[in-house]
């Protein structure tokens, strides 16, 4: 009942202030950004928590962990509830505290200029010019505003993963299985992290990839091969947590297996035309 | 004459082709060998200093049984760490995967294990525990008989020019059978090796880094086929998909479960169903996603609700993941305040129409009933004075870890900044020891 009255008072008063600020209406979408997100809401949140000197960082349009501490900073020192999320609130006291030049900050952005934007000192103080285009600022040739993803990157693996990781086993996982089904991709890529995690194998990525008589695509050289989507898709499921190997350690495919020894590993299941083991 | 003159024109000329022929069949010969003895030097370097560190390792880990407080003890120790790590990588680099070689790699990683823990992580100053040196005296006796076993096949390798790029053609070819002295050694030491592994138990927790699931078992009936499949329509709401496939899992799986793909609406959904109680371990949409609509919050909000719909309760989000159209969020059990991070589920959520497009709770259904102390005997401000005073506190918690020993610790998880960065700092809340301590690059 308490909370239901909190939260009609907070609406009225929203909904009042809007009516005054309409003018200044042109500021963030209506929805809430958190953590993780990327785009241009988020550009905007980093550019007015640094106006107001809540950030340092770089505005780049990633929510990361220096966003996230600023923006509760700034939470806690207008008395919001610290969630480190941007809400209408929290989006509405930010607009009233400091300003946004939105062409300024996205120009700059979209030159790959190094900013900043503090509040109170001068923007041409501010930017530094990327030196290899000198005559970005006539703004004759510059390319259209890029919006969406692509911009914005967040570096969003797993801990513990770098984007070489991600690759090599996206070209491995091309290599070994590009004729099987989805889930078999998947699985392949599960059995590559598998034997990170086991202590009778190396001990990460590459080393794995690359032992000796690992990986068939591997020897033969069709680990160079350029990967799809879908290869970079499932690799991305394994590493996120996804395996349909249930824990194996080994995958052979039964027609084309030479070895005696792998037929007595211990069985899991088969996926397409591998059978997975321990 | 005209006629001879041709004669002899051709006759040059194919002699010339004849000797090209020649040189350049030698040349590619000359370069095939060249590139096969680098590749027979290399596994050969690999291989001689291997025995070389296991040599070395042997006597460090018979040096450190004779010293007495750990102080003294520990750079022997971080000594040994090293020799390991270095034994292992030339171990991996030798052709031997399908082997069972494997275990001569389990016990340098052991050594590691054991050397990381007492030596170079533990800060206090006690020494070391009957149970500690007894695993110590385990790993000499150990080091000893795999170095004698190295040594063997090094001093065949030697004697009878034995070549490893033969090895890798009787592990290619079909000529299993064949004999290979360099395999039959190799085969030798695995065999001590895994009695050793199998007999070292109480330090030896990697044993069961792939059966860990097993620890708790599930709970509920066992369940048919045909339940199962009922189960999983059910707990998707497809309740008229048609069945692709059922398969049970082989005696290798972590836990005994069906695997079931359906199809419904001309889309492929995987899943696994345990055969004891029935539960959905995890499910995988296959289908591509069109343009963005959700941002990350909500997306968060679908999976909510998700999680309500199947009465999961609190789940804590803590990590958050958006790429190429999805967003993979995980959630973490909470209980009694504290974080239970191997509790964990991960659900992934298409950002075109806010569908949950894959689930996977493995984590959380295998750890949720494991039982850790929740209260912790160090005090918030001990904990606090542990850490580097460089580093800014900005949120604390209380979280049960499962630390590279594959036990769930209870810990105090401090997030701290400095400068730019972020650091994620597991402290034990037992006795002080840093578990981990992470960058975070979110």
């Amino acid at each position: 009942m308490r909370k239901r009255l909190i939260r009609d008072f907070c609406t009225a008063i929203l909904a009042s202030v809007l009516l005054f600020q309409a003018g200044a209406a042109d500021a963030f979408s209506n929805r809430v950004i958190m953590r993780g997100d990327t785009g241009e809401d988020v550009v905007e949140l980093q550019a007015r928590l640094q106006y107001s000197s809540f950030y340092k960082g770089k505005i780049d349009g990633a929510f990361g962990y220096g966003t996230y501490w600023a923006l509760r900073n700034f939470q806690y020192q207008f008395g919001l509830p610290v969630d480190g999320m941007a809400g209408s609130l929290t989006k509405l006291k930010l607009t009233k505290a400091s300003q946004y030049d939105r062409e300024f900050v996205l120009r700059n952005l979209r030159e790959g200029n190094e900013f900043t934007y503090y509040g109170g000192v001068p923007l041409n103080q501010q930017v530094k010019k990327k030196a290899k285009n000198p005559s970005s600022s006539g703004g004759g040739t510059s390319k259209p505003p890029q919006q969406g993803k692509g911009n914005y990157t967040i570096d969003n693996l797993p801990q513990g993963y770098s984007k070489s990781d991600v690759n090599l086993m996206a070209n491995a996982v091309y290599g070994e299985s590009r004729g099987e089904p989805y889930i078999g991709q998947v699985a392949v890529s599960a059995v590559i992290i598998n034997r990170v995690a086991d202590p009778r194998f190396p001990n990460n990525i590459s080393d794995v990839i690359f032992q000796p008589g690992a990986f068939t695509a591997v020897a033969d050289g069709q680990i160079w091969l350029t990967p799809n989507d879908v290869a970079k898709r499932a690799v991305m499921d394994a590493i996120n947590g996804w395996d349909p190997s249930n824990g194996a350690l080994y995958y052979f495919n039964p027609e084309t297996a030479t070895s005696a020894w792998i037929w007595s590993r211990p069985q899991i299941g088969k996926i397409g035309k591998h059978i997975f083991c321990k | 004459m005209k006629r001879r003159t041709w004669v002899v024109v051709l006759s040059v000329v194919a002699a010339a082709l004849l000797i090209g022929l020649g040189v350049w069949g030698y040349q590619e010969h000359q370069m095939k060998k060249a590139v096969m003895i680098s590749a027979e030097n290399h596994y050969q370097q690999a291989f001689h200093e291997l025995t070389y560190y296991v040599d070395s390792l042997e006597e460090s880990l018979g040096m450190s049984l004779a010293m007495q407080s750990r102080e003294t003890m520990r750079p022997q120790l971080v000594e040994t760490w090293r020799l390991s790590a270095l034994a292992h990588a030339a171990a991996n680099e030798l052709p031997l995967t399908l082997l069972p070689f494997n275990r001569t790699n389990e016990f340098l990683s052991h050594v590691g294990e054991f050397t990381y823990n007492t030596g170079v992580k533990t800060t206090n100053d006690r020494p070391l525990s009957k149970k500690e040196y007894k695993s110590l005296q385990k790993l000499y006796k150990e080091s000893m008989s795999i170095r004698d076993g190295l040594r063997d096949v090094q001093a065949k390798v030697m004697a009878q020019h034995l070549h490893w790029m033969d090895v890798e053609w009787v592990l290619k070819g079909k000529k299993e059978n064949q004999d290979n002295q360099v395999v039959d050694g190799m085969k030798r030491i695995n065999v001590q090796a895994t009695d050793y592994t199998q007999s070292f138990s109480p330090e030896n927790p990697k044993n069961v880094v792939l059966e860990k699931k097993k620890i708790n078992p599930m709970k509920g009936p066992i369940v048919s086929r045909q339940q199962a499949v009922a189960n999983l329509k059910k707990w998707m709401a497809l309740p008229r998909a048609k069945i692709i496939k059922i398969n049970e899992t082989g005696k290798g799986s972590n836990t005994p479960a069906y695997e079931i793909t359906l199809k419904d609406h001309g889309r492929t959904l995987n899943a696994s169903v345990t055969k004891k109680g029935g539960h959905v371990i995890w499910f995988l949409f296959e289908r591509t996603i069109r343009k963005e609509h959700l941002n990350l919050y909500e997306a968060s909000q679908k999976s909510a609700v998700f999680l309500k719909r199947h009465d999961l309760k609190n789940m804590e989000l803590t990590k958050r993941n958006k790429y190429n159209g999805v967003a993979v969020l995980t959630y973490v059990f909470r209980k009694n305040n504290v974080r239970v991070y191997p509790a964990s589920m991960r659900i992934k959520v298409a950002l075109d129409n806010g569908e949950i497009i894959a689930f996977d709770q493995t984590d959380y259904l295998f750890n949720k009933y494991d039982n850790v102390p929740l209260k912790p005997k160090l005090s918030e401000r001990e904990a606090r004075k542990k850490l580097n005073s460089n580093l800014k506190i900005q949120e604390m918690n209380l979280a049960v870890f499962q630390n590279p020993l594959l036990k769930n610790v209870l810990c105090y998880e401090f997030f701290a900044t400095r400068d730019h960065d972020t650091y994620r700092v597991m402290l034990n809340a037992d006795n002080g020891d840093q578990e981990k301590i992470e960058l975070l690059r979110e």
